[in-house]
């Protein structure tokens, strides 16, 4: 196995520390950071969330996976930077004010920075004001919104009613989070849903590159 | 605090098919003591709201049973909306009646109002009650040491502590452990338990005393429209992302 191959089997794994040393050793042996991103820890990502989506794997493996994935970008982030590969899209995330729960938030985050991504995350228990300012702020090309209560399935609704009445830079809108649906995503007005982390990765990117 | 009543407020006209989740087991054996109208009762294990599709399922089984029985003119569900497990949800021959609620805790505290209200003030709440704590289900120390050992057996020692240290992240977000139940002989232990669970995690108590007027009404009546919700043959439960939660559709109709 060529170390991107085993560096890509020790993500799916969720083995952090082979992860971590594994990313140095494909830069020492000369490999281009961004192709080990590429080639490397977004393949893993995406196998991960196939296996979730069908039930091979559950969230506790999910989260050891999206670890040992953040432990190689910490390895490969200095060497991105230093080598001017800055993220191609921005995109803001948050779940919904009233809504505290941001293990989904957390995991599509993470799926989004592997997916060339720069992400900023506004945390939990968001109000629909502060989305509109950092929208405002950052003008990214895309903004996530997470609730995994249907209690807080109203404020989802406010937020993006929000988002489109503030006259805010045009920004692409996602909804997610366990009780939200295409139909739900459709009535509110959201340009797209994800119904796990992994299809969020590439209904993001599909998103952004239609724009 | 409402007082559990000692027997049924109206006459038990209706016979009944009652189907309940098992966190609301001993509340509701106290409030239908004697209810003869209560003609079945079927109950489901804990915390199936994290598998909606599962429970969906269960639930439908568990309707389509008691319409096949002749003596039952009426289902009740004593659930909430529970992750929607409850759409789509369609009585063949029996209305169908369930309570607008988003979970078990608006039964407990006796109305929808109350629960938002409580949960304006204080978003971070977590809730506790006696049949959640038996489960072993609130964050709190046998919770802890029960996912500890589980995810050392998966994923060795190191994994674990890392999967636990993410088990506190998702919950610190969280600063109160509300707990509420209806004064039932021996609930005063649970409470204790989550007083002590508020303490292990470092978050404030709050103890919110139950109300059992819609948890009665639920197995008695009155079903009035604005607390319940009475699903008809032809019919099927939807979600309405309003103060009202959940709404009846024409069973074939898009939601």
């Amino acid at each position: 196995m060529t170390t991107l191959e085993q560096l890509y089997q020790a993500v799916i794994d969720g083995k952090n520390k082979d992860a971590r040393a594994l990313a140095q050793r494909a830069l020492d042996e000369g490999a281009n950071p961004g192709d080990i991103v590429d080639k490397a820890l977004v393949p893993a990502m995406a196998a991960v969330g196939e296996r979730f989506k069908s039930n091979e794997i559950f969230v506790p493996e999910m989260l050891v996976a999206a670890r040992a994935m953040k432990e190689a970008m910490g390895v490969l982030e200095p060497r991105l930077v230093a080598a001017g590969i800055t993220p191609k899209y921005t995109a803001l995330i948050g779940t919904v004010q009233g809504d505290l729960h941001d293990i989904g938030k957390n995991l599509v985050a993470v799926m989004w920075r592997g997916s060339n991504f720069r992400v900023i995350d506004l945390g939990s228990n968001v109000p629909a004001t502060k989305f509109v300012s950092a929208i405002n702020e950052h003008r990214p090309h895309l903004v996530g919104l997470s609730a995994l209560l249907t209690t807080t399935m109203p404020a989802m609704v406010e937020t993006v009613r929000a988002i489109r009445s503030a006259g805010c830079p045009p920004v692409k809108i996602m909804v997610g989070g366990a009780p939200i649906s295409q139909q739900f995503a459709d009535e509110v007005g959201a340009d797209g849903f994800a119904p796990d982390a992994a299809s969020a990765a590439e209904k993001a990117r599909a998103l952004v590159e239609s724009a | 605090m409402t007082p559990l009543p000692t027997a049924p407020l109206q006459p038990p006209g209706v016979n009944t098919a009652l189907i309940a989740c098992r966190v609301l087991e001993a509340e509701i054996e106290a409030l239908s003591t004697g209810a003869a109208h209560i003609v079945r009762r079927e109950f489901f294990e804990i915390g199936l709201h994290d598998q909606p599709t599962k429970l969906r399922s269960l639930l439908a089984g568990a309707i389509a049973r008691a319409e096949d029985d002749p003596a039952v003119e009426q289902v009740a569900l004593a659930y909430g909306l529970c992750g929607l497990a409850l759409v789509d949800l369609a009585p063949r021959r029996c209305s169908l009646v369930v309570a607008r609620a988003h979970d078990c805790i608006t039964l407990f505290l006796g109305s929808k109002e109350r629960y938002a209200a409580i949960m304006r003030e204080e978003p971070g709440t977590y809730w506790y009650s006696p049949g959640w704590n038996k489960a072993q289900r609130v964050p709190g120390p046998e919770r802890e040491a029960k996912l500890r050992a589980e995810y050392t057996a998966r994923f060795g020692a190191e994994e674990a502590e890392a999967l636990m240290e993410m088990e506190r992240c998702a919950f610190a977000q969280h600063s109160v452990a509300g707990h509420t139940d209806l004064a039932l002989p021996g609930d005063d232990k649970d409470r204790k338990y989550s007083e002590r669970c508020a303490q292990s995690l470092g978050w404030r108590f709050r103890h919110h005393a139950g109300d059992a007027t819609l948890l009665r009404d639920l197995l008695h009546g009155p079903w009035d429209s604005e607390r319940f919700l009475v699903v008809r043959p032809g019919e099927r439960i939807a979600h309405s992302v309003d103060a009202a939660i959940i709404k009846a559709i024409p069973a074939e109709r898009r939601a």
